[in-house]
């Protein structure tokens, strides 16, 4: 009991903390965003990374930075944060047509990889319920599980009701935790990365002399794929792969 | 007989094209003199050669002059004469005159030929003198061909020929059958890489075309490539060669050859710099001429006669230079002479209907590594990713083709648009400059389902067509960005794996307590031992408060408790007997059951006349108890 105290003290505690910051982020939110409105775009986005300082985020944040980033014609960046907006916000009908306006701009058009049935019913999934709420529900259902079978090993109580919720809950954890881990460990939605320098030479090997596979341009969406010291190797949305150095690439 | 021809060049000799054809051949003579490359003049279908047998010969060999006339009636064919010899003496004023008929491609060619042999006066420089073919009423005219005439000793060693054509035939049964293959050369057989530039610009077009010349005569068979032809740097498009070729006679320094084309290859190079292309190379078996006039040697001896021949090109170097200064932004690496047109399936639809815009690029150059070409249109319309269509013609010598972007755009607003042009743009290296070359734009009219016209600057949700959205005044709701991922974290394993441990030992445990409440031996007998240790313990302390008679008792109460509970029988009203008689059913030895019986007569004595028991007494009984307690455990099983 004491142990479960401590945890909820320790919970309410941290979001408290984060609660007393968001007075200071969104005083620096508004404040980056009169900038925004004058034209200071500079000034703007420098504002608006104040305002996420503290680990806090928001769609508008994200959208309201990358319309600075276009403003000064920085399309990755821009690119980069109307993604991480639209990932906060799907519905969000003024991301979308922002991110296909800056999309408009990118120099790079390739074809798209179909993803597999199962990756599109995770996607599926995942969009309903995020992965993290997945594991909570099945750990949850499994501790109720639990104790439902200890009334049961104990003989506290046996009734056709206790029975069905042994099997209900048996089902819906063994569901919930099997597509939670397996969302975790095989995400449907990759590390993606944006690219944010005119252009990006790909290689066939992490070696600067090594044959040029590609070269891609900015505002380009690709797939991280593995990291090796500086080298991160890609993917292409055409499936194509390549070696480049990390500091042209934005993670969204 | 082998003949090494060596062509000459000719001249037509018309009348009544007399000054422009003497102009020619005169410019032939003067490039033959020059550079020493022969030419050859046909005169409408009729084809005249002249050659030697060798451009150098021994002082005691002879020269074969040979004058070879296709394409013309025998009749119309007047038997030339031979050419004044120089250093060179006729040995027949009558020439030898050979037929021969040939169908290429279905047409029928009959050729001639005379030939005359010369013997050489002595070494140096010999020439034959130009002469004079007539065919119908047309002249042609030889030019002079030159001959070097060296020392016999000079010449390689060649065998005798035999004289007897039966000699040989039974000399074949003999060891001094020895006739010598004939050496092929570079010079009988060789393949020759030709480009068509060797200094390009980057990603120009480059035709890399690979001829087979062999001398006439030799035959060739299951030639095969042997190495992967490469050509780092290049980007490579093959281009189509005959199958079956039909070797074409050409002559090459003077002789005469057969020439096949092995390969065609339009190259582009990717990179600036020097760049080079492997040799190509063939492995196959060659049948050279035998000189001998034993004809059934020449008959059996064939298969012996196909040699190995290993044949490379020689590599090629292309000088490739990086795209010149002051290329247009549309320009992504064309280069070559293309041509570009646009299309639009029409002009006229309706909201949420798509219209495709083709753009063809079409002309000489890297079609296949071309990129697509820009195009923004405006944000009324939703672009899909284009389709792109390849034609490539692999005929001729150099690879040409177009390439098709077809742009579907779906309208998602009505009102009047206009498609802005799309630019291409391409390095001409004929022109040396940029090209740029633009589409018309094109007015699109989109009609539906919104009731009144939008504006072109506005969707039907507000927002402006051709910008981003304005920003938002409002900060929404603040979360904290994502931290590790759940599945990192520990205490997801730990709150799954504790409870399922608890699980467990919570179903072992209640199957213990079920079997302590059903089965009556097993409780006593796991009851057996934690009760002997008590009742132990109750007579230690019974002993130490001097109670001998109580001692006793407790100490045949622990023993016989244990006893009871371990054969899981009643201890009470058991007599000695019946005791002794079920420890000897449950095996207990004869030792341990005579100890047992020793205590429970001690016991028996200490309870009903406790006299003469001092404490040491008490004690060994209270030991013998332990230990006939833990003997009979181990024998009789159970949980201590």
């Amino acid at each position: 009991m004491k142990i479960l105290s401590c945890i909820l003290l320790l919970v309410f505690s941290a979001a408290l903390m984060s609660r007393a910051q968001v007075p200071e982020a969104t005083q620096a939110f508004d404040r980056a965003t009169r900038l925004l409105n004058q034209g200071a775009y500079s000034e703007a986005v420098l504002a608006y990374d104040e305002a996420s300082r503290d680990g806090l985020e928001s769609a508008a944040l994200y959208y309201n930075r990358a319309i600075a980033h276009y403003r000064l014609e920085q399309i990755g960046e821009s690119v980069l944060y109307l993604r991480r907006a639209e990932s906060l916000d799907p519905d969000d009908l003024k991301i979308r047509h922002s991110l296909s306006i800056v999309s408009s701009r990118i120099e790079d058009h390739f074809s798209e990889l179909p993803a597999p049935i199962w990756t599109r019913l995770q996607r599926l999934l995942v969009s309903l319920i995020p992965v993290n709420l997945l594991l909570i529900s099945g750990i949850v259902l499994y501790l109720v599980l639990v104790a439902l079978l200890v009334v049961y090993i104990k003989r506290i109580a046996e009734n056709d009701w206790l029975r069905r919720a042994r099997y209900v809950c048996g089902i819906a954890a063994g569901f919930f935790l099997f597509a939670g881990f397996t969302t975790s460990f095989w995400p449907p939605f990759p590390d993606e990365s944006v690219v944010l320098v005119d252009e990006l030479v790909l290689y066939e090997r992490p070696d600067e002399q090594a044959s040029v596979s590609e070269r891609i341009h900015e505002g380009l969406v690709v797939t991280t794929i593995t990291k090796a010291g500086d080298w991160i190797f890609i993917q292409l949305p055409n499936g194509a792969q390549g070696w480049t150095t990390s500091d042209g690439l934005g993670a969204i | 007989m082998y003949f090494q021809l060596t062509r000459s060049t000719y001249q037509k000799t018309n009348s009544s094209r007399w000054s422009v054809l003497t102009l020619s051949w005169v410019l032939g003579v003067s490039i033959f003199t020059l550079i020493g490359i022969p030419y050859t003049v046909t005169a409408q279908s009729v084809k005249i050669s002249a050659s030697i047998n060798d451009s150098t010969i021994g002082t005691e060999e002879g020269l074969v002059y040979t004058i070879s006339i296709e394409g013309a009636p025998g009749q119309d064919i007047q038997t030339p004469e031979a050419p004044a010899g120089e250093g060179l003496s006729l040995l027949q004023s009558i020439p030898n005159t050979r037929s021969n008929v040939s169908i290429i491609n279905g047409a029928v060619t009959q050729g001639y030929s005379y030939s005359w042999t010369y013997r050489p006066t002595g070494a140096g420089i010999a020439s034959l003198g130009s002469t004079t073919v007539r065919v119908a009423n047309t002249v042609y005219k030889t030019n002079p061909i030159s001959v070097t005439i060296v020392p016999q000793s000079q010449r390689p060693t060649r065998t005798q020929r035999r004289r007897d054509p039966f000699a040989s035939l039974f000399s074949t049964l003999g060891p001094q059958n020895t006739e010598e293959l004939p050496e092929l050369t570079d010079r009988d057989i060789f393949i020759r890489a030709i480009p068509s530039k060797t200094s390009v610009v980057q990603n120009e077009q480059v035709t890399i075309e690979y001829q087979l010349f062999y001398r006439a005569g030799i035959q060739l068979r299951q030639s095969r490539l042997t190495d992967s032809w490469d050509a780092e740097g290049f980007w490579r498009e093959e281009l189509e060669v005959e199958t079956r070729p039909i070797p074409e006679i050409v002559v090459e320094n003077g002789l005469r050859y057969n020439k096949i084309t092995l390969k065609r290859a339009a190259v582009f190079p990717t990179r600036a710099g020097d760049l080079s292309i492997d040799s190509l190379r063939i492995e196959s078996e060659a049948l050279i001429p035998t000189s001998s006039q034993d004809p059934f040697q020449r008959m059996f001896s064939t298969r012996s006669r196909f040699q190995p021949v290993k044949l490379g090109s020689a590599s090629i170097h292309i000088e490739t230079a990086p795209f010149p200064e002051g290329a247009p932004a549309s320009f992504s690496g064309a280069v070559g002479s293309y041509s570009f047109s646009s299309k639009i399936d029409r002009t006229e639809l309706e909201v949420g209907e798509s219209i495709k815009l083709t753009v063809t690029v079409s002309g000489s150059g890297n079609l296949a590594t071309m990129d697509t070409p820009r195009f923004n249109p405006p944000a009324a319309f939703e672009l899909y990713e284009p389709q792109v269509e390849l034609n490539l013609n692999r005929r001729g010598t150099r690879l040409t083709g177009s390439k098709s972007f077809s742009y579907v755009l779906v309208a998602r607003t009505n009102g009047n648009f206009e498609l802005p042009s799309i630019e291409f743009s391409a390095y001409d290296p004929r022109s040396g400059n940029y090209k740029i070359m633009r589409s018309d734009p094109i007015t699109v009219s989109i009609t539906g389902s919104a009731t009144t016209p939008m504006s072109v600057t506005a969707t039907t949700n507000g927002l402006p067509v051709d910008d981003v959205a304005a920003p938002f005044s409002d900060a929404g709701e603040w979360s904290n960005k994502k931290g590790a991922p759940l599945h990192t974290a520990a205490w997801p394993y730990t709150v799954l794996l504790l409870p399922l441990l608890f699980l467990s030992g919570l179903f072992l445990y209640q199957r213990h307590e079920d079997k302590l409440a059903g089965d009556i031996s097993y409780a006593r007998n796991r009851r057996a031992h934690p009760l002997a240790k008590k009742n132990l313990k109750k007579a230690v302390a019974l002993l130490e408060a001097g109670d001998t008679i109580a001692f006793f008792a407790e100490l045949e109460r622990a023993v016989m408790g244990f006893i009871g509970n371990r054969l899981n029988v009643s201890e009470r009203g058991l007599t000695r007997q019946q005791l002794d008689e079920s420890l000897r059913r449950a095996s207990v030895s004869d030792d341990i059951r005579s100890r047992l019986s020793d205590l429970l007569n001690v016991c028996d004595q200490g309870r009903f006349a406790p006299v003469g028991f001092g404490r040491l007494e008490l004690e060994a009984a209270s030991e013998d108890a332990a230990t006939i307690i833990v003997a009979l455990s181990s024998i009789l099983g159970g949980k201590r």
